[in-house]
């Protein structure tokens, strides 16, 4: 074997060992698209849609329009409406602090969503109306934007939502208390 | 008749020896009961309000509501469901309530009120199972959430009668009473005798000026029922 091998393998082997070096060191990163990812994304067209917000300020309704994400998949849509409804109670200072969404899903018999939320979407001072209405808005921006889902269920931390005021240990109903 | 009269001497010493079944005794011989609840309790302050807690406001509220019931109606029997400091478990009121039977609950609670002019509140209790069918045919066990269906039309008669007097025109001035609601109001849940909630926005004149309202609010209720 002359020089030239030698330089040819060397360099191969320099190169070789400086790639692996990347990949493990994670300075390049190849990413194939897994075969169970194709299974499992719907073959749903998402579209754009624009959605109605509600809150209750100042003693009325107020409505914000949105554009979110929606398909036909119930648990997805409810999950992007009540984020968009939560950065709106945000915005306007209706929860005191920026509450999240931990999980929107919908039993197999499309008759009870359960929404889990970090925290206590109401402030320990606040009026039992008040409290009452916030939920009302929920449940109005649900059945304004077609959600038809019969009951639903409050949780935060994934266990039913305690309140001195409101009872939410059963599922309220999605046409709200309100006459 | 020696049977009734011996009875009624049993249930006597019975009632002497023990103060909830004296409480009981004259809740049977008097004709109308009304028992307030505030708000808050030994383990539980309540909302803060302009410069004290809810327990308390409540309490001395519910104190002075059964000094003028008891002299504007001497007929009525008036009992507060906790004293200062005591501690109560879950569903405790419900259930001094129901074993008392009493004609008519009333929760008071309060909240610090941030508009100009206060708000006032009637509740009555309604869940989603009153929705469900209820199916009356078998005999079966009504759960705790499910007590209010017992009175649920009288309820909704006693708190027209209330509204239609706190909504007098005498009274806008003062406060705002509010078309009462049918919600999930936890203080209610489980009682089966007609409860209400009255929720009260309090500015820093105290809970004074709704005192004679409800006093006079409860006048027809007393008299009709």
């Amino acid at each position: 074997m002359n020089y030239k091998n030698y330089l040819y393998l060397t360099v191969s082997s320099l190169l070789a060992g400086m790639l692996l070096m990347s990949l493990q060191k994670k300075w390049i990163i190849l990413n194939f698209k897994p075969s169970y990812l194709e299974q499992t994304l719907p073959k749903a067209n998402f579209h754009k849609k624009m959605v109605s917000l509600f809150c209750w300020k100042n003693q009325t309704w107020s409505c914000e329009k949105n554009e979110i994400l929606w398909c036909p998949d119930q648990a997805s849509n409810l999950n992007n409406l009540i984020q968009a409804w939560l950065v709106l109670l945000e915005e306007e200072k209706i929860t005191p602090v920026k509450i999240n969404l931990q999980a929107a899903m919908v039993n197999a018999n499309q008759q009870t969503a359960y929404i889990s939320f970090d925290q206590s979407l109401f402030s320990k001072d606040a009026s039992t109306y008040q409290k009452l209405m916030t939920i009302e808005a929920l449940l109005k921006t649900l059945r304004e934007n077609g959600i038809n889902i019969p009951n639903i269920q409050f949780l935060t931390q994934h266990k039913h939502s305690k309140d001195g005021h409101l009872d939410f240990s059963n599922p309220w109903p999605l046409i709200g208390f309100l006459k | 008749m020696l049977f009734k009269l011996k009875k009624t001497i049993i249930s006597l010493m019975v009632s002497l020896s023990n103060p909830w079944l004296l409480l009981l005794h004259t809740s049977l011989i008097l004709p109308f009961t009304i028992m307030l609840d505030p708000a808050g309790n030994g383990k539980n302050i309540g909302r803060s309000l302009h410069d004290n807690f809810e327990r308390g406001a409540t309490l001395q509220f519910a104190q002075e509501l059964q000094k003028q019931l008891k002299i504007y109606y001497p007929q009525v029997n008036v009992i507060i469901s906790r004293s200062s400091g005591q501690k109560l478990e879950k569903l405790q009121s419900a259930s001094f309530a129901n074993r008392l039977n009493v004609d008519l609950f009333l929760n008071l609670g309060f909240y610090k009120e941030h508009n100009v002019k206060p708000n006032l509140f009637l509740y009555q209790f309604k869940n989603q199972s009153f929705f469900a069918n209820h199916n009356q045919d078998f005999l079966h066990f009504y759960p705790y959430h499910q007590a209010f269906v017992f009175n649920y039309d009288k309820t909704k008669h006693i708190i027209g009668l209330m509204q239609k007097h706190l909504q007098h025109p005498d009274y806008k001035h003062y406060f705002t009473c509010h078309q009462s609601l049918e919600i999930p109001f936890k203080p209610l849940s489980g009682i089966i005798s007609p409860a209400i909630g009255i929720e009260i926005g309090l500015k820093h004149n105290g809970y004074e000026p709704y005192i004679m309202p409800i006093i006079h609010s409860l006048a027809e209720v007393i008299y009709e029922l």
